[in-house]
């Protein structure tokens, strides 16, 4: 026997037949038929609308929203000093152009200019070119003298979000295993040599990849290329690219990803060593939401309590298992 | 407006951070996926949403509101959410269709559509797991039957009978949410 609900349910996915047709019309003829039909309907209807939905964990973004308004007081109190500082930063600026141009002098002598960051820092710079780039941490990147005038190639290796400025001359990141070439634009690229995939993502403009005998892939905004460095298999998708270039802002956002490569980022940023027990636990267990400014008891808090996991920590090592 | 939300107001205004802490417990998930379905982006809705907030309590002092204080919080995250929408094309359309009808009448149709929406997520949630997984094949990638009963190596009847008893449970759940609707 059909039940009402089932023959409504069947002309709502459009998939009834003969005989239930005619007792859906049965059903609509009634007051209260029609009553239930209006309700399943706009449970029907609104359903696609709340794919999207999801649960947010209102006491972590109170403490977000605490500490926000906490540096705006704090920023405000600070505008004087920073005011008289800026005057020195410029008297310093003079000194330090003395020394890019001084450095341009010997440059017969061809040694590459490096930047590095260590494991729990982070830094920004300024090119010749007036590109800028943000390094994450255990990052280096790497120019020639000649940088500029010739050529704008860097080689990198670890994270680094780049806005390049706009010239005729193209911006080339060497990471080893392609390059990417570059018109003017912001994006990230992640490029740590121990990390299963290279990625990067545009946010503006447009960049290109090429691998050697393999054909240029161009990258449109808002995509995201990912490398699988095992098999040299390029995959893309679109994606929120700011997410990808959250680490500048000091958050860290994770989609899916398993507990192993966030531990890998975790390693990275606050100088510690993780280990699982046993190892494949590192693989199976995946992880989504967003940590911003959180010390590393927090976030490891945050996953054992979500994946019922525990760790105990020992210096700086810390070991994760099951409960 | 709940009793309870003008007291709120009350302390919030005498500079009581507790009282201010628990008014966005109480509307913070609310109104993250009010602003989601303008952004589309939970990132940016959370923004959104916290701004709302710390606007909140810096005009805590000259602050007015005369409609429910979640009326209230809906339209300020509204208004937010259109104006960091990029496209213009996009804020064109929205416009359309909701800025030029800032009368109560239309506000309170969409904030019970929100509150609809939230009511309607949970049950969703609380489906059985099975029940559960074939209806969100069928509404939220809004795939066919025969599509449903083939990648689950299920009947299309099975499919069938998942989808109806979904309903039958989101109706029943929304009931006990939601004793004016239904």
């Amino acid at each position: 026997m059909n039940d009402k609900v089932e023959i409504i349910c069947s002309y709502l996915s459009g998939t009834s037949t003969e005989e239930e047709i005619l007792l859906f019309n049965e059903i609509m003829e009634q007051k209260e038929g029609r009553l239930l039909f209006a309700q399943l309907k706009r449970i029907w209807d609104e359903a696609p609308n709340v794919r999207n939905h999801q649960e947010y964990d209102s006491k972590r973004a109170f403490y977000e929203l605490s500490k926000r308004m906490e540096t705006n007081r704090k920023l405000k109190r600070r505008y004087l000093v920073a005011t008289i500082s800026g005057i020195a930063a410029s008297i310093l600026l003079v000194f330090g152009l003395w020394g890019i141009i001084k450095l341009q002098g010997d440059r017969n002598n061809q040694t590459e200019i490096t930047f590095k960051t260590e494991t729990g820092n982070r830094s920004e710079l300024v090119l010749p070119d007036g590109s800028k780039v943000w390094l994450n941490a255990q990052t280096q990147i790497k120019y020639s003298p000649d940088f500029g005038k010739s050529n704008r190639n860097v080689s990198l290796s670890g994270e680094a979000y780049f806005d390049v400025s706009h010239s005729t001359k193209p911006f080339v990141v060497d990471v080893k295993d392609f390059k990417i070439k570059v018109y003017g634009t912001k994006f990230n690229i992640s490029a740590y040599p121990d990390d299963q995939y290279f990625q990067t993502s545009l946010e503006s403009g447009q960049i290109s990849i090429k691998k050697e005998g393999n054909e240029e892939i161009t990258v449109k905004p808002g995509q995201l290329i990912k490398y699988e460095r095992k098999s040299s298999a390029f995959q893309s998708g679109t994606v929120e690219t700011e997410r990808y270039s959250a680490w500048r802002l000091n958050k860290m956002y994770l989609d899916n990803e398993t507990i192993k490569d966030l531990a890998r980022k975790l390693e990275r940023q606050y100088n510690i060593l993780i280990s699982f027990v046993p190892e494949s636990l590192g693989e199976g267990i995946h992880y989504s939401g967003i940590f911003t400014n959180e010390n590393v008891t927090e976030v490891l808090d945050a996953i054992s309590i979500a994946s019922g996991l525990k760790y105990t920590k020992k210096d700086n090592k810390y070991t994760i298992e099951k409960k | 407006m709940a009793e309870d939300d003008i007291q709120l107001l009350v302390r919030i205004k005498t500079g009581d951070y507790n009282a201010f802490e628990i008014l966005f417990n109480r509307y913070y998930n609310f109104l993250c996926n009010s602003a989601l379905m303008f952004v589309k982006d939970s990132f940016l809705a959370e923004d959104i949403v916290q701004e709302v907030f710390v606007k909140i309590w810096e005009t805590r002092t000259v602050i007015n509101i005369t409609s429910s204080i979640k009326s209230y919080l809906f339209i300020a995250v509204k208004n937010r959410s259109l104006n960091k929408i990029q496209s213009e094309t996009v804020r064109k359309e929205y416009s359309s269709r909701f800025l030029n009808q800032q009368n109560n009448e239309v506000l309170q149709v969409e904030l019970e559509q929100e509150e609809f929406r939230e009511h309607l997520y949970r049950c969703i949630q609380k489906l059985p797991p099975r029940c559960k997984d074939v209806f969100l094949e069928s509404r939220f990638k809004e795939m066919k039957q025969e599509q449903i009963a083939a990648k689950m190596h299920i009947s299309l009847k099975t499919v069938k009978t998942q989808v109806s008893k979904a309903l039958r449970y989101i109706q029943n759940c929304l009931q006990l949410y939601y004793p004016e609707y239904f």
